[in-house]
């Protein structure tokens, strides 16, 4: 079953387009990373999927449902983000006691340990906490929520490497325990790509990929060495990414459809034949230019 | 998967009232100061206070009303009904379980219960002033026209200023909503009503703003007062529902 199911989805803001002929589905019970550069259309397009936006235009149903200002969608969605919106005069602890009212499977035991593990004060106030403690209350409140479809935009904002990667297994157990759908949208692709199933990749709006996490770090090749070597093991394929080493050396990110045999006579040849992380790829694939930052720099 | 919960509109509308009542609790608290400093100056007396003389003797007349209590109580409810309005306090109804429709009835609960607690505590607290210049006589003559009333009078009195507080946080709330829809408003509805006002101020002919407060104020049967102030509140509540439910939010 799919949790999410996209066709066409568009969204303007006046006469900024931020999501164009968007179409993908989610299927139940994984965990799909969101990722794209700035303005790609994130955090719209999980605004949307939470019933907080209207589409412009196409179609979006989540849990079969159209999700704009619907009360079922609502029950079963949990969204986290760096301004979740909380009553400034409940302390922590009510504030947990008031969100586990809300939500008929969250799991009050799991938001206790979480707390005390992350030192969180029970008696503090939430608009007191720094960027990061912040963001781990909110995280926490999402994961003990236990709703079906769980949506975390840009989930890390300041916190400290130590509080993500325990955020990352904490995610990655209670997920095993309790599968559900989780949307996990960010920047740090690196960090998140090994609990992570399927990616989403946007690009200005637009789907750029939507593959399994383990097919996508083997999605492109890098080839590295003599320009004209590069060139004749490259011709005809997908070029991703094209940089300049020195006088004659070049380095080639390329769709990585070479046989075995192929890619051992590129090595024969004299080229560095290299792995492009998840990451790069993402990076490459929705750069504006074939060149990227360098392009600024070489003019001609 | 993990099982799909069913919540019900009336079962959200519940959650979300109790956690309104729980994080606005500052208000009633708030509400009772206002009223007790109301009071203070209610007590040394306020409006109507005249002297005359003759001959040699001078009378003074100083009228001691609740009436102050109850403005305050007006301007801290009406100023609620627009704070519930704020982006920021509408976000919060999205951070939990909740629709645009299930987040305007738990408004209309949490203002009907800030009405009913300030009509009734504004009344007591007239009630407190009599008090108070009874026992300390006030160094002069009470006179009792108005003064000792009966209970029937007190619980009418009551149901009256708690129908007037709904139908101004219910005003407030839907001017409230209306500002939302455009930022423009905030600055051409306050515009558009004082203009008014000045305008019906000038013109013998024009009688708008004094139609609307002699339809509720010349009432005298207390059903048709209660019908009046429920069916109006009613609507503005429909028209505040109507038009923000197809807000975008957060």
């Amino acid at each position: 079953m799919n949790v999410i199911e996209c066709r066409g989805l568009s969204k303007r803001f006046g006469r900024t387009v931020a999501l164009h002929d968007l179409s993908f589905s989610i299927k139940e019970n994984t965990i799909t990373g969101l990722v794209g550069p700035n303005g790609a259309g994130k955090t719209t397009l999980l605004k949307i999927a939470a019933g907080f936006l209207r589409k412009t235009a196409g179609e979006i149903k989540v849990f079969s449902s159209p999700p704009f200002n619907n009360l079922k969608v609502s029950a079963n969605t949990f969204f986290v983000d760096d301004n979740m919106a909380l009553p400034a005069t409940l302390n922590l602890s009510e504030t947990l006691d008031a969100a586990r009212r809300f939500y008929p499977n969250w799991d009050h035991q799991l938001a206790l340990r979480l707390f005390d593990y992350f030192s969180l004060n029970p008696r503090q106030l939430h608009k007191n906490l720094s960027k990061g403690m912040k963001s781990t209350f909110n995280m926490i409140v999402g994961l003990s929520a236990r709703c079906a479809l769980t949506i975390f935009d840009e989930p890390t904002v300041g916190m400290d490497a130590a509080v993500r990667k325990d955020f990352y297994r904490a995610l990655l157990q209670d997920y095993l325990q309790h599968p559900r759908t989780i949307i996990f949208s960010s920047h740090l692709l690196k960090e998140i790509e090994d609990i992570l199933e399927e990616v989403l990749l946007l690009r200005e709006g637009q789907k750029r990929l939507h593959l399994p996490a383990d097919q996508l770090r083997e999605y492109a090749v890098g080839l590295r060495g003599e320009e004209d070597t590069v060139k004749r093991f490259t011709a005809g394929k997908e070029i991703y990414r094209r940089e300049q080493f020195g006088k004659n050396s070049i380095f080639a990110a390329v769709r990585n459809s070479f046989t075995k045999t192929e890619l051992q006579e590129a090595c024969a040849a004299g080229l560095e034949v290299l792995p492009v992380s998840a990451e790069d790829l993402c990076i490459y694939l929705t750069s504006r230019s074939r060149g990227g930052i360098d392009d600024v720099f070489n003019r001609n | 998967m993990m099982s799909l919960t069913e919540t019900s509109l009336w079962d959200a509308v519940k959650k979300q009232y109790v956690f309104k009542l729980q994080s606005y609790a500052n208000f009633f608290v708030s509400l009772v100061i206002v009223q007790l400093v109301a009071l203070l100056f209610s007590a040394g007396g306020m409006a109507g206070t005249s002297g005359i003389g003759w001959n040699n003797i001078l009378v003074e007349v100083k009228l001691y009303s609740g009436t102050g209590i109850f403005i305050f109580t007006v301007l801290c409810t009406l100023a609620n009904s627009v704070i519930l309005t704020l982006p920021f306090y509408r976000n919060i109804d999205f951070s939990f379980v909740g629709s645009r429709l299930s987040g305007n009835m738990a408004n209309i609960g949490f203002l009907v219960t800030a009405g009913l607690f300030g009509g009734i505590t504004a009344t007591l607290g007239s009630i407190l002033l009599r008090n108070i210049h009874y026992y300390t006589g006030g160094g002069g003559e009470i006179l009792k026209s108005f003064f000792m009333i009966t209970p029937g009078e007190l619980v009418t009195g009551m149901a009256v200023a708690v129908l007037y507080l709904i139908l101004f946080s219910t005003a407030g709330y839907f001017a409230g909503v209306v500002v939302q829809l455009h930022r423009s408003l905030l600055v051409l509805l306050p515009a558009l009503i004082v203009g008014l006002i000045f305008y019906e101020a000038a013109n013998e002919q024009i009688r708008i703003f004094s139609r609307l407060i002699e339809f509720f104020v010349f009432e005298r049967s207390p059903f048709h007062f209660s019908l009046k102030i429920i069916l109006i509140a009613s609507l503005l509540w429909i028209g505040a529902i109507l038009l923000s439910n197809r807000k975008e939010v957060r």
